[in-house]
């Protein structure tokens, strides 16, 4: 034991001076410009990192910074999560000083006609529109359906023989709804298949007979030439005005006179009331990071058309395309179980049965624990929840924001450990040198390492 | 070129996974995660599962493979640290070598503290290396199978696995049930992925998400057990010295015990592949069947080798029957699976049938890595095992703090809102209590990741059968799993025979 504080003691002050020095050094650099931006910018993907739409913002981002198109850094964080309400919900409330802004695609748009979440564009001031994907519907190779009439027609002599897949809520399923309504009477059996691939791989299995993918999901998905037909897809048509050079023969829906289209486009988004000035400096530097070379091979190799729009005429395709959806936004309702109450019901039964069981029971049998240790000890709940009171309390002080991470975690490690102190052999020194490291120690992991934003 | 052609002929993916563990820096990486594993594992009041869920947020912008490979070796030296403390403080380290202080403290108390740990090392490694050879064996094939399951299959599957745990799981019926069921209801907040609707999230846009897996298991796992240790924090325990006798073992020791090394291995790895119990359910099963074969019963309990041999294989051949199913059909088969799930989907990977041929490369990862560990670990062990059983005793009021703080960062990392923290400390709570009420956390788990899974499948099921639910018992593969539910429901055959065993144990 003594050794081993002959070895801390220093160990400790060193790293707490090496810290505190890095800690100087960041305030340091961080006071220096003027006007907007003066601190780093957090653009929220309300998708998961790795996803298209990450990938999309980091190429962007990659651009932005080659160019030094904007003077501070950007940070892109990941809030996944409920069709992308998590990430969009978290910007709308965010303040309007353009420090917080969104990269969503049309989703944000569906999200309010399927009555996930309240809001649609109209709660946000749009900045800009950047890059486009097209969209295509698929069939295995096999299917007897050759193209988009073929389709509809077999769903009105058939109804509901064709298994479609497209998520419901998500822009496909409206896309879908606008399909069936444009032959009178055709009736296609929506499932929400999951993401690409697993819709790819129902299509395969023989689960589904169609369903709607993005042009890159399906060059990526399909075989070379050569694969027996019953393990490839074909695409059956092109949810775009005109053919796509990298599948010229496969023919839009407009063609065949459907006039159904559906492309997947990224918007940038600020809370609304941000001013005027910050949604031109972005809508700036996103025109300028989407004309930079890198950017551009990048989105092609994505298979992604580099459109860009801004201002009056980017308001205009958003009204379009929420008019264009909310046609078909009566939704039919499919019966289903109702999942919540069975289980509800099951639940209270089962803690019934262990309620009753365990009033039973406690006349029988003793306790037989005797398999762990049995020295006598007191037990101590007191410290526990005093100990979980200071939790409670450094969460709160951590959202309320008034001090700086650091400080608060090194105060609560502290504060803690001394709870748990009472009675044992452990010292102070020890206790405040570790609180100290801690706070200062997990920011800069954090910060350097990691580079993910605290609280 | 020559290389070129000796690539093509290995398993796609394989090489990448070789590429990516056999350097430096991977070897390095499963070196430490078992190192730091052993360790934490070790520690009393600190579990394998608590360590994983809050290495996991360490590792979001790292290399998946790489990741992947760290925690994989930290679960493997979690499982098998836990030896020491409970040889030498009748302490287990972990819940998994609960069993090992019915033998291994008595032998340290005869002077044997040596022996006894050698022995568990022993028993670790042949446990791991058996169940790695079933991973490596079984997995491909019922990958294969699983890949042709429909909706209706994998419903009835997850079915199966949710009886399952509900009938093993536990001591007492009614108690596992419930706990998987209040899983399953917890896991229904949020927008269904079938519908689009959003389920009991009483308008907080906070919840469209539900609750998430990761700040659930470290309030569950870690919390609830610093709120334990807090508690206990008087429990003194005086710790057996490590003398000068030697741990290593003589061959003959290998052919000594060779039979009960086998056949506890593979009972352990047939525990690991249920779903929803694991390693220390899997020790308890091995030693009651060692007790129950021995020409010496009475001897267990009172500082018996096979007590030790059996309890250590099986607990470590738990892994690789618990990767199985989690490879294979993206079901985890035990708590720590259901951590590993939530880290495969953190990195963009969907566990299930087509992990196998989308991500191959990942797959060879997770079973070099889990090699690679074994081996590191019996080194670790053997060669730093004095070291080791001083480190153990770092005292809590300084250990515990300081993985609050990573609970909470753990918590917030994961999506940057202070929401999912507050979830983290209200499943802190809820484990606490479920925990002092005798109520199991393993079936609540396995509910809480099963239960979406199979409503998932059935509604999408019901979708593409326009609302009706015959292909459930028309479809072959889906009669059988029900089928094979029903009787694990009814029968009650297996709960008694189990009861009976744990008797045995007592």
């Amino acid at each position: 034991m003594k050794k081993s504080t002959v070895i801390w003691h220093p160990g400790a002050a060193i790293a707490i001076v090496c810290l505190i020095g890095w800690q100087i050094m960041r305030h340091k650099s961080e006071t220096t410009e003027s006007g907007y931006p003066e601190r780093a910018i957090h653009i929220v993907v309300p998708y998961d990192a790795g996803g298209g739409s990450d990938t999309f913002v980091r190429i962007l981002e990659k651009g932005i910074a080659e160019d030094a198109l904007v003077d501070q850094p950007l940070v892109i964080l990941n809030q996944p999560g409920g069709s992308g309400t998590i990430g969009s919900g978290e910007v709308k409330n965010a303040d309007p000083d353009g420090y917080k802004i969104l990269c969503h695609h049309n989703a944000i748009i569906t999200a309010k006609l399927a009555e996930t979440v309240d809001y649609g564009p109209e709660a946000f001031e749009p900045i800009a529109m950047t890059g486009e994907m097209s969209m295509v519907i698929l069939v295995r190779d096999d299917s007897p359906i050759q193209n988009i009439v073929d389709l509809l027609e077999t769903a009105k002599d058939k109804p509901n023989t064709i298994r479609f897949g497209a998520n419901k809520g998500a822009p496909a399923y409206f896309t879908t709804l606008q399909l069936q309504k444009s032959l009178e009477g055709a009736e296609l059996t929506i499932v929400s298949a999951g993401g690409g691939a697993d819709r790819y791989s129902k299509i395969l299995g023989g689960h589904l007979e169609a369903g709607i993918f993005s042009l890159s999901e399906y060059l990526d998905f399909r075989g070379p030439a050569g694969t027996p037909p019953d393990q490839n897809i074909r695409a059956i048509a092109l949810l775009s005005n005109q053919r796509h050079e990298s599948i010229p023969d496969v023919p839009t829906a407009v063609e065949m006179n459907v006039p159904v289209v559906l492309t997947n486009a990224n918007y940038w988004w600020a809370p609304k009331d941000t001013p005027a000035a910050v949604i031109d400096y972005w809508a700036d530097a996103l025109d300028k990071a989407m004309q930079n070379e890198n950017v551009l091979g990048e989105l092609a190799r994505l298979r992604m058309d580099p459109t860009y729009d801004r201002g009056a005429s980017l308001k205009e395709r958003l009204d379009d395309t929420m008019y264009q959806f909310s046609l078909v936004a009566e939704q039919e309702q499919t019966w289903l179980p109702n999942f919540t109450v069975y289980v509800g019901i099951l639940l209270v039964v089962f803690l019934t049965w262990a309620v009753i069981e365990s009033m039973f029971q406690k006349k029988q049998l003793p306790e037989t624990s005797s398999m762990l240790p049995s020295e006598p000890f007191r037990k101590r709940p007191d410290i526990a929840i005093a100990c979980f009171a200071l939790l409670c309390g450094y969460v709160l002080l951590l959202s309320m924001g008034w001090l700086p991470f650091a400080i608060v975690s090194a105060g609560m490690v502290a504060l803690i450990g001394g709870q748990m102190m009472r009675g044992t052999s452990a010292k102070w020194i020890v206790l405040l040198e570790l609180a100290v490291l801690t706070g200062l120690g997990t920011q800069f992991i954090f910060t350097e390492v990691f580079v993910t934003p605290l609280p | 070129m020559i290389e070129s052609i000796t690539l093509a002929a290995v398993p796609p993916g394989l090489d990448t996974a070789i590429q990516s563990l056999l350097t430096p820096m991977g070897l390095a990486l499963v070196a430490a995660g078992t190192a730091l594993g052993i360790f934490v594992g070790a520690i009393p009041g600190l579990t394998g599962t608590m360590l994983i869920a809050l290495v996991l947020p360490l590792t979001y912008g790292a290399d998946p493979l790489l990741s992947m490979a760290f925690l994989i070796s930290i679960y493997v030296g979690a499982v098998s640290g836990g030896m020491i403390t409970a040889t030498l403080l009748r302490m287990p380290g972990t819940p998994a070598s609960i069993i090992t202080t019915l033998d291994g403290y008595p032998m340290a108390r005869q002077g044997k503290p040596g022996r006894a740990l050698g022995l568990g090392v022993m028993a670790s490694l042949a446990g791991g290396m058996i169940s790695w050879a079933f991973l490596v064996l079984l997995t491909s094939p019922i990958a294969k199978l699983s890949s042709k399951f429909g909706f209706f299959e994998y419903f009835s599957l997850v079915m199966m696995a949710l009886v399952l745990i509900a009938t093993i799981g536990g001591k007492s019926l009614s108690k596992s049930l419930f706990s998987g069921f209040l899983g399953i209801f917890l896991a229904i907040p949020g927008i269904n992925a079938a519908t689009g609707q959003a389920q009991l999230t009483f308008g907080i846009t906070e919840l469209n998400d539900g609750f998430q897996l990761l700040p659930v298991l470290i309030g569950l796992f870690a919390v609830n057990q610093i709120l334990r240790d807090i508690t206990n924090i008087e429990q003194k325990a005086q710790p057996i010295e490590l003398g000068k006798e030697s741990v290593f073992l003589k061959a003959s020791d290998f052919i000594k015990h060779g039979v009960n090394l086998v056949r506890s291995s593979i009972i352990g790895t047939w525990i690991g592949i249920l779903p929803g119990i694991g390693a220390n359910i899997g020790s308890v099963t091995a030693y009651s069947v060692s007790k129950s074969l021995s020409k010496t019963p009475e001897k267990f309990g009172t500082g018996h080798e096979d007590g030790v041999v059996a309890s250590e294989a099986a607990n470590n051949a738990t892994i690789g029957g618990a990767l199985i199913p989690l490879i294979a059909m993206g079901l985890p088969g035990s708590v720590v699976e259901a951590v590993l799930l939530g880290a495969l989907v953190i990195h963009g990977l969907q566990p299930g049938p087509r992990l196998f041929s989308e991500s191959p490369d990942m797959v060879y990862t997770i079973m070099g890595a889990m090699l690679i560990a074994n081996v590191v670990m019996a080194a670790t062990m053997l060669f730093s095992m004095r070291l080791l059983a001083k480190v153990v005793h770092i005292p809590r009021p300084y250990l515990l703090p300081v993985i609050l703080c990573f609970c909470v960062i753990g918590s917030y990392a994961l999506s940057h809102r202070l929401f999912d923290v507050w979830v983290m400390l209200g499943f802190g709570v809820l484990g606490f209590l479920l925990e002092s009420l005798k109520i199991p956390l393993a079936p609540f788990i396995i509910g809480f990741v099963l239960g979406p899974i199979a409503e998932e499948n059935l509604t999408l099921g019901l979708q593409a059968s326009n609302g009706s639910f015959l292909p459930i018992i028309t479809q072959p593969l889906s009669l059988l799993f029900i089928v094979i539910a029903v009787i694990m429901l009814f029968v009650p055959l297996a709960k008694s025979r189990f009861s009976s065993q744990r008797e045995v144990v007592q």
